[in-house]
């Protein structure tokens, strides 16, 4: 007998799985490993630190129920792998509407189709650019996928087709193109083959008209690159940026509008230049031939000019994905494969909406539905539960190396040894709470005097620690912690093992950092004008702002707020040393330094987007919301009652994608340990960028990884080039 | 604990994204294909039968990012001649394109990524409100190897009264002065305008470059920079700094 190959069938043996984390990853993972199709062939117990699911993605109800996040959390319309799972959840659920506000998955999630960027004018005033993507057909995690456009070629034309409409939209304002425009009149083959002559004796193009009929030129070379020598193709790009640059740039440091849109041209054919350059079109790894260099790099050596590069739009970039080493707004780093691929998925193949954003907190919205389905399901949920050691089998021992062991730090025990009931009702909406539910624990009121924090990463505290050891406990295990916890709790993979080594010295995150405000006047009496934004690229250091004055109704203030604002951005600070991991007192001042920072930048930056919220050079704290815990003379104290978190825990950490890095990922498809698999933003999952898809896709390939199910072709945007 | 009793993970299918892309639009790398090569008919044909897809796609894009995205987006009579006027471009390029001289130096000399990328210019937190926006100066990229050493001859020549100096960093591996462009300079800091009148001539001696710059009376003194830019391989080759003098008599 050579062991076991693979799960036991229903009436045999079920493998049991113990799941580490309950973020978007592991979740997926329990998700997929439960599906009926498999026939209950597997026993998923999710260990989950503290008292909530949701990792990164965990949201708590505070005081008067306000929601209270660990950052801005928006979900973007090429989701297909976390759409899709969602809404199967929310079908599973079965929630009455009746009954339940947030029944479906179309309650959950609304569109929000303008984006915002920050940007500054040549003259250094702070700009605001809203952006309407308008809907695109169907919606996320629809059947079927739109794969069809997952090709570089297919990319490159779809640029083409935006840089062309971005030529016309500029020569819509340029006066003397104007007669051209308004009748164009059918292009005759010997007007082109003119307009070609031209093209390659001088190598200019007067006008943006004609820059636009030699867009279609390129197109058609791009239909079959492999007949046409590339220098050619490379040298029409040239003339058309040319002929756009100089017809262009002269207007837009009078036209801001028409800078956004020369500033966009300028990047798409740095794009397609590049993809044709640096063979993209056919290369097997796709855009990671290009994952070494940094983005902006990537653009600038394929023409793209600086203030391009600087651009709002590249900015809100490096902003979504936190893309900043260390934290340090001085050190903007992300792949440029992967950042083009989030791009280009982003633009071109996003269903409905280009944002999603949710009906109320992430946890009550995502985390307590697949809670109540995987407890139906059968799942276990062992909260309170802290992983702190994975343990190899010893190297001589016989067999293949395997996980033998894990080892738990069990912060508290739930009274009469029941399962813990972690939701609480808002309204009728099932919720998070934002601190554990004390009175089901042993030692409930002790624990609470105490003041612990169990999702710390400093907290010591333990009620037992706990060995699961492999067959008697377990069969499998699916590591879904945070990427920056990795390190803290692998110590034998990284001593044996140099490509785990190798990852979790390379592969680095970044904190976070965010704060909430609940104002009593609206955003018209702030003086902000527009519709609600989810507004990037604004100044440091707090880069992203969205009004999420939509959560006022799902929370229970005596008087609503008329305006709910959340903020957030990269921590600039480095991972803590060896010294700061044992110091208990670093996450208290990291906490209060971002107050102090939230404060400063209200002072400071915030009249740039709300003018009137600033009197006599200080913020309006009246402004601010606390139901009356501050007293009338400490009107300053008011942002005390506010919500605002550092986020250093080595498990909130967000997984950065620096250059050069990606490859010393590893993928949950690893067969090393045969029964161990990986889940989580942090992990080579196709798709190298930390955010909810990128979990739900590692958390599927875990699932794949054990039963086989799903099929890799039906983890959508995995073989994406 | 007998090693007998654990189960073990199914071999994996694979363990890595097929990220390879050999469809209809691909092509064999290195391939050079000319006038005569049998392969080329095919790959015409090729190319007219995915042409209704792309325009497909296309007509999708444009229509998506036309009138309520972009100002003074396509009109509709241009879609619709769109799928006529890519057949006869398509058509004519690909008879031309194999025509066309050979250029060589024109495919890219890649430099290796770089250790570290510069920060942006423009989210700096301000020291008050309302200041003037922050503009940290680029770091240059470095320079390769390969190139440190080479010599290229530059002439400078300036049209303006006072103190004006240039100077010119090549950073790349260009072979030749005459594909070279600048970017109008723009001020390191402040919010000057741009010089717009600093040109690289190669007409007269295509392999020494002249610089002309004609810098404007009331130019804010300062230091300004420009990329300068291989057109022929598109790559950023260098940077061209001119530090206008605050002596200079004409500037108040």
């Amino acid at each position: 007998m050579t062991g076991t190959t693979g799960p036991a069938p229903e009436h045999g043996k079920r493998a049991r799985v113990a799941i580490i984390g309950g973020g978007c990853a592991g979740v997926a993972a329990a998700f997929e490993l439960t599906r009926p199709e498999l026939c209950n062939r597997f026993e998923v117990t999710i260990y989950q630190q503290g008292w909530r699911l949701g990792g990164k993605g965990a949201s708590g109800r505070g005081p008067s129920a306000r929601i209270e996040e660990h950052g801005l959390h928006v979900w973007m319309g090429f989701y297909e792998n976390a759409f899709r799972l969602m809404r199967e959840c929310y079908a599973e659920l079965d929630r009455d509407p009746e009954t339940c506000r947030i029944a479906s998955f179309r309650d959950a999630f609304f569109p929000e189709p303008t984006t915002g960027l920050a940007d500054r004018s040549p003259g250094g005033d702070w700009l605001l650019w809203a952006a309407e993507l308008p809907p695109a057909p169907g919606l996320p995690g629809d059947p079927d996928p739109p794969t069809e456009t997952f090709s570089v070629a297919s990319y490159l034309a779809r640029s083409l087709d935006l840089l062309r409409a971005l030529l016309e939209a500029a020569r819509e304002r340029d006066p003397s193109e104007t007669a051209s425009f308004s009748d164009p009149g059918p292009l005759a083959g010997d007007r082109i083959g003119e307009q070609l002559e031209r093209i390659s004796r001088y190598g200019q193009l007067a006008t943006l008209t004609t820059a636009i009929e030699a867009i279609r030129v390129a197109e058609g070379a791009l239909l079959n690159l492999s007949a046409y020598p590339e220098n050619a193709v490379l040298t029409l790009l040239d003339v058309i940026g040319r002929a756009a640059s100089s017809r262009i740039e002269a207007l837009v440091q009078s036209d801001d509008e028409l800078r956004r849109v020369w500033e966009m041209v300028d990047l798409v054919l740095a794009v397609v230049r590049g993809s044709i350059r640096f063979g993209l079109v056919t290369d097997p790894r796709g855009f990671e031939a290009i994952d070494d260099y940094d983005c902006r790099e990537w653009l600038l050596l394929n023409g793209a000019s600086e203030a391009s590069a600087d651009s709002a739009f590249v900015r809100s970039l490096y902003d979504l994905a936190f893309a900043y080493e260390d934290g340090d707004p001085d050190k903007p780093r992300i792949a440029a494969g992967q950042a083009l691929r989030g791009a280009l998925r982003a633009f071109f193949t996003y269903r409905g909406s280009f944002f999603w954003k949710m009906s109320s907190g992430m946890g009550d919205v995502v985390f307590a539905p697949f809670y109540e389905v995987l407890e139906r399901r059968g799942v276990r949920f062992e909260f309170f539960h802290e992983l702190r050691h994975v343990r190899l089998s010893v190297p001589d021992s016989p067999g293949s190396p395997h996980v033998a062991a894990l080892d738990f730090r069990v912060q508290a025990h739930v009274r009469e040894g029941r399962a813990y009931q972690p939701l609480i009702q808002v309204g009728d909406l099932p919720c998070w709470p934002a601190s554990p539910l004390f009175d089901q624990l042993v030692d409930g009121e002790r624990l609470q005097a105490e003041g612990i924090d169990f999702e710390s990463f400093w907290d010591e505290h333990a009620e037992e620690q706990k060995r699961l050891e492999v067959v008697r406990d377990f069969d499998f295990v699916v590591l879904a912690v945070g990427g920056g916890a990795v390190a803290h709790v692998c110590g034998d993979l990284i001593e044996r093992d140099p490509r785990w080594r190798a990852m979790t010295e390379r592969c680095k995150s970044v904190a976070t950092q965010a704060f909430q405000l609940w104002m009593s006047a609206d955003m018209q009496e702030l003086g902000w004008k527009r519709d609600p934004i989810t507004l990037s690229g604004f100044v440091e250091p707090f880069d992203t702002w969205a009004d999420m004055t939509h959560l006022a109704s799902e929370e229970r203030w005596s008087a609503p707020p008329g305006a709910i604002a959340y903020f957030c951005s990269p921590y600039p600070a480095p991972a803590p040393g060896p010294e700061e991991l044992r110091d208990p007192s670093y996450p208290a001042r990291h906490h209060d330094r971002v107050r102090q920072s939230a404060i400063r930048f209200l002072r400071r930056d915030i009249l740039h987007l709300w003018p009137r919220a600033t009197r006599a050079g200080d913020f309006r704290w009246d402004l601010l919301q606390d139901e009356g815990r501050s007293s009338p003379d400490d009107l300053d104290k008011r942002f005390d009652h506010q919500f605002w978190t550092a986020n250093v825990n080595p498990t909130d950490r967000y997984s950065l994608s620096l250059p050069g890095t990606l490859r010393y990922r590893i993928s949950p498809l690893d067969g090393t340990y045969d029964n161990l698999t990986v889940a989580g933003d942090w992990t080579a999952c196709g798709f190298e960028e930390g955010c909810v898809e990128a979990a739900v896709m590692s958390g599927r390939l875990a699932a794949h990884a054990l039963s086989g199910l799903p099929r890799l072709e039906d983890i959508v945007g995995f073989d994406h080039p | 604990m007998s090693d007998e009793e654990r189960m073990r993970r199914p071999p994996p299918e694979r363990t890595q994204p097929d990220r390879g892309w050999g469809g209809a639009f691909g092509r064999h790398s290195g391939s050079r294909r000319g006038p005569g090569d049998p392969s080329i008919e095919q790959g015409v044909d090729s190319g007219y039968r995915l042409v209704d897809e792309y325009l497909r796609q296309g007509m999708g894009t444009a229509r998506r990012f036309s009138d309520r995205a972009m100002p003074g987006g396509m009109g509709a009579s241009l879609q619709g001649m769109q799928e006529m006027w890519l057949r006869q471009a398509a058509e004519f390029w690909m008879g031309l394109l194999p025509l066309a001289p050979p250029m060589p130096g024109a495919m890219p000399n890649v430099p290796p990524p770089s250790a570290r990328a510069p920060a942006f210019r423009s989210n700096q937190a301000e020291a008050e409100p309302a200041s003037a926006a922050s503009a940290p100066r680029l770091e240059p990229e470095p320079r390769p190897a390969q190139d440190i050493g080479r010599p290229i001859r530059v002439v400078v020549g300036i049209d303006g009264p006072g103190q004006v100096e240039v100077s010119v960093d090549l950073t790349a591996g260009h072979s030749h002065g005459e594909h070279l462009r600048v970017q109008d300079p723009r001020a390191v800091r402040g919010d000057a305008p741009r010089l717009r009148e600093v040109s690289i001539d190669t007409f007269a001696t295509p392999s020494i470059p002249t610089i002309r710059a004609r810098i404007p009376l009331g130019q804010a003194p300062g230091l300004y920079e420009g990329a300068i830019v291989d057109e022929a391989t598109s790559e950023r080759c260098g940077t061209l700094r001119v530090r206008i003098d605050p002596a200079r008599s004409d500037v108040p």
